[in-house]
């Protein structure tokens, strides 16, 4: 047994079933008893051996033949002893119900809304179990389980694929809400403070400039600070992981870039390098090069974003149009490299799509001569400018702690003075190759998040530049043809390779029985892509683990006692996409 | 120290700081030429292996490539692709499709049917300005794909038969088949 598991299997030798490792991927995981659930997670939190104080990622799957249906699977991230452990736990259909984590971790608690809107798994002693994703009054059941349809009931989904536009439109009514369930945004009734007669509820979304996508927040007021603040999410809730049992492995991929629209090449490798760890695949060197330069080209191109928005928010225009202009120079770059410019769809399993050609490379070059400048140009108009100062410094505040126990990953966290970056824990890619440094912030306000960011930007500016000295020769694609389609000018050649073609184009390829989680180092954060097998070609289960949505668990800790106008700062200093977020 | 405070004071007083951000401002006056481009007047030039509008292609002597193997359907994420395939009247040994509709509606230009196509039926155009006032027109059949093909590659490729000594003779009637010359 891996060392890191005894202290639990000793403490708790009836509630553990098994513990055990994965043999070929290395994930650490343990079957418990439900009913003891609660209390091992606070030993697994509390005791320092293990000290597995992050929650990345709740998520729960279905198996109706079996005698206990559901499995609610926990994956926890001790940061002291970067190790990672799932704790599965299974429940029966009559008895859907586990305990609570939600005052241990504080970011499980939307997570474990989640768990309960899609499967409809109960936490009890939760402190506000409604649905997230789905609307409140959704009555058709529970959307991940596999008794739910995968196709939809809207007009194009009735199989019949010709759209009929000119049908009659159907019955419609509007549905009434009962008195009793209108309420659930009011105020907690609070003694005290006798100046207060009403609290004003204040509705901001889910048509709002600055909640960059379709996000509502219901806003308590006490004058002009904010008391209480609930996001109501799920407005851009489209289903991807419902959708991706119905797809092949190869054919989610394209879903991955409609996530986080902005940066659709770090979704393609999160995805890829999921599936990659579940098939046992390696990757040719050159590939490794290739992807890790892209990824870093979007984070440049993802802060560079998220730096003009957010000085758009606060009410600084100049930033914008300028980091714009930087970033549609990478832009035409991705599409001379992949052929579009937000879709990407640019990573494969088992490499890339096409090779960095020396054009590319030497702009690229050209690119990095400049970009310092640049930078230094919206350090000018922001690192010293008193107003951006007094709108970000002491704005948002969280400890590091706290940061920690919310699930927060990417430069949220390191904003924080928290050192957890995936590419220094676990790297991938050429990560281990390059010299880089992880910026950490102290104070954990919105400056300390936007001078992350801004050092970011310097730091994969130096690995691209590495990657680009170091970059060797050779394929950008693996060869396996079991899972990766061959070359197309075989394919009418070569009796064996059209054979391969079809089979992978019709079924795909089947990856072995089992299941892994593995996260990769977005912009925004810890994208982790949980994937189950069945032995399949298809996903039994794809679970996302998004940064914007777990940043938003935090949200209502972060926005209390600021002002309105914060509210804005801290959509930004999220970098939130609701693409991502609500999945 | 205190000259130090008097600095930050004077710099305080002077705005300073919002002074060099003026002057970086009005510095791009003079430093950069507009770089937006008035669209739809000035285009972009876009790459050759832009992602726009899907085609239907044709052989150099007008046959259609598409030999209605329905692997593009089954490749497509999200079923925008429907093939009805067909053998060839009078030659059963070759099959084409005699209908195929493209829901442009629901295409994600992912670009994975054409990575499926075995015979490189399908292309990626570069058109973009497909927006219509009724969705209905963005379902496209048969003829219309060929009619983008047609005005985007003037240049055709030879039949696979005649393209390569070694092709797979897949779809290719009998007696088209180049015969070897026997000593
Ligand atoms: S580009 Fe992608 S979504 Fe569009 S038809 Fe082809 S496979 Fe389907
Ligand atoms: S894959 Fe190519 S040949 Fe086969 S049906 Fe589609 S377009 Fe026609």
């Amino acid at each position: 047994m891996h060392p890191f598991l005894e202290p639990i299997v000793a403490k708790f030798p009836e509630a553990v079933i098994t513990a055990e490792q994965d043999p070929v991927r290395g994930d650490l995981w343990l079957q418990v008893k439900a009913d003891c659930w609660r209390v091992l997670a606070k030993f697994l939190h509390d005791d320092s051996r293990l000290a597995l104080d992050h929650i990345t990622d709740i998520c729960s799957a279905d198996y109706p033949d079996d005698q206990d249906r559901f499995e609610v699977i926990y994956q926890l991230l001790s940061l002291s002893h970067g190790t990672r452990l799932r704790i599965k736990a299974r429940v029966s259909e009559e008895e859907s119900e586990i305990e609570t984590i939600s005052d241990i971790w504080r970011g499980a608690n939307f997570l474990e809304r989640e768990v309960y809107d899609l499967m409809g798994i109960r936490f009890i002693g939760h402190p506000d179990l409604r649905r997230i994703l789905m609307p409140d009054d959704y009555e058709e059941g529970h959307p991940l389980r596999k008794d739910f349809p995968a196709e939809g009931r809207g007009w194009r989904s009735r199989f019949d694929f010709l759209p009929k536009l000119d049908e009659p439109v159907g019955e419609w009514s509007e549905a009434e809400v009962p008195d009793d369930q209108r309420h659930q945004f009011m105020a907690d009734d609070r003694p005290g403070d006798k100046k207060r007669t009403t609290e004003m509820l204040l509705n901001m979304g889910p048509q709002h400039p600055s909640t960059h996508g379709v996000l509502r927040v219901v806003l308590e007021l006490d004058g002009e600070r904010v008391s209480k603040a609930m996001p109501d999410l799920g407005y851009l809730h489209r289903g991807v992981e419902k959708l991706a049992e119905g797809l092949t492995y190869m054919q989610v991929l394209p879903h991955t870039d409609r996530l986080d629209y902005v940066c659709a090449m770090t979704n393609n490798y999160a995805y890829v390098r999921a599936v990659e760890k579940l098939i046992g695949m390696t990757v040719p060197e050159r590939a490794e090069y290739v992807r890790t330069i892209i990824a870093e080209v979007q984070r440049i191109v993802g802060h560079l974003f998220w730096l003009g928005t957010q000085a758009l928010d606060i009410g600084a225009m100049t930033v914008f149009f300028w980091t714009f202009r930087e970033r549609e120079v990478l832009l035409d770059l991705f599409e001379k490299l992949c052929g579009a410019r937000l879709t990407l769809n640019y990573y494969r399993i088992g490499g890339v799509d096409a090779d960095l050609t020396p054009e590319i490379i030497s702009t690229l070059r050209e690119f990095f001569k400049t970009f310092p400048d640049h930078i230094r140009e919206y350090d000018t108009l922001l690192q010293k400018n008193r107003i951006w100062l007094a709108r970000t410094k002491g704005v948002a505040v969280i400890s590091g702690e706290d940061a920690i126990n919310f699930g927060l990953t990417g430069p949220v966290l390191r904003g924080s003075g928290v050192a957890y970056d995936i590419r220094k824990l676990e790297p991938y890619g050429v990560y281990d190759r390059v010299e880089w440094e992880v910026p950490l912030g102290k104070d954990g306000d919105t400056y300390d998040r936007y001078w992350v960011r801004m050092e970011e930007m310097w730091q994969s500016v130096r690995i691209i530049e590495q990657c680009l000295d170091q970059l060797p020769e050779g394929p950008i694609l693996a060869v396996d043809a079991q899972v990766i389609p061959p070359p197309k000018p075989e394919v009418m050649r070569d009796m064996q390779s059209l054979i391969h073609h079809f089979i992978i184009f019709t079924q795909g390829f089947k990856p072995p029985k089992g299941e892994t989680y593995c996260g990769t180092e977005v912009p925004k954060g810890e994208l982790g892509f949980f994937l189950i097998s069945d032995g399949s070609s298809r996903p039994y289960r794809l679970k996302i683990r998004s940064p914007s949505f777990i940043h938003m668990g935090a949200f209502d800790y972060m926005a209390r006692g600021y002002l309105i106008s914060d509210i804005c700062t801290i959509f930004g200093t999220y970098d939130i996409v609701m693409g991502e977020c609500d999945r | 120290m205190g000259s130090m405070n008097l600095k930050e004071w004077v710099k305080t007083l002077t705005f300073y700081e919002l002074l060099l951000g003026m002057k970086a401002t009005l510095s791009h006056l003079l430093k950069y030429k507009p770089i937006t481009l008035q669209y739809p007047h000035e285009k972009k030039q876009l790459p050759s292996n832009y992602r726009g509008m899907l085609a239907l292609l044709r052989y150099d002597d007008g046959t259609e490539k598409c030999v209605g193997c329905d692997l593009c359907e089954a490749a497509c994420p999200s079923r925008v692709i429907r093939v009805v395939s067909a053998e060839v009247p009078e030659e059963p040994a070759k099959r084409y499709s005699k209908e195929y509709y493209m829901d442009m509606t629901r295409c994600l230009f992912c670009g994975l049917c054409v990575k499926a196509c075995p015979v490189d039926a399908l292309g990626m155009t570069q058109e973009y300005e497909w927006a219509v006032y009724d969705k209905r027109q963005l379902h496209l059949n048969k003829q219309q794909l060929l009619a983008i093909g047609d005005r985007n590659f003037p240049v055709r490729e030879k039949r696979l038969e005649f393209q390569h000594p070694n092709v797979a003779y897949f779809n290719v009637g009998f007696k088209e088949i180049p015969q070897k010359d026997v000593e």
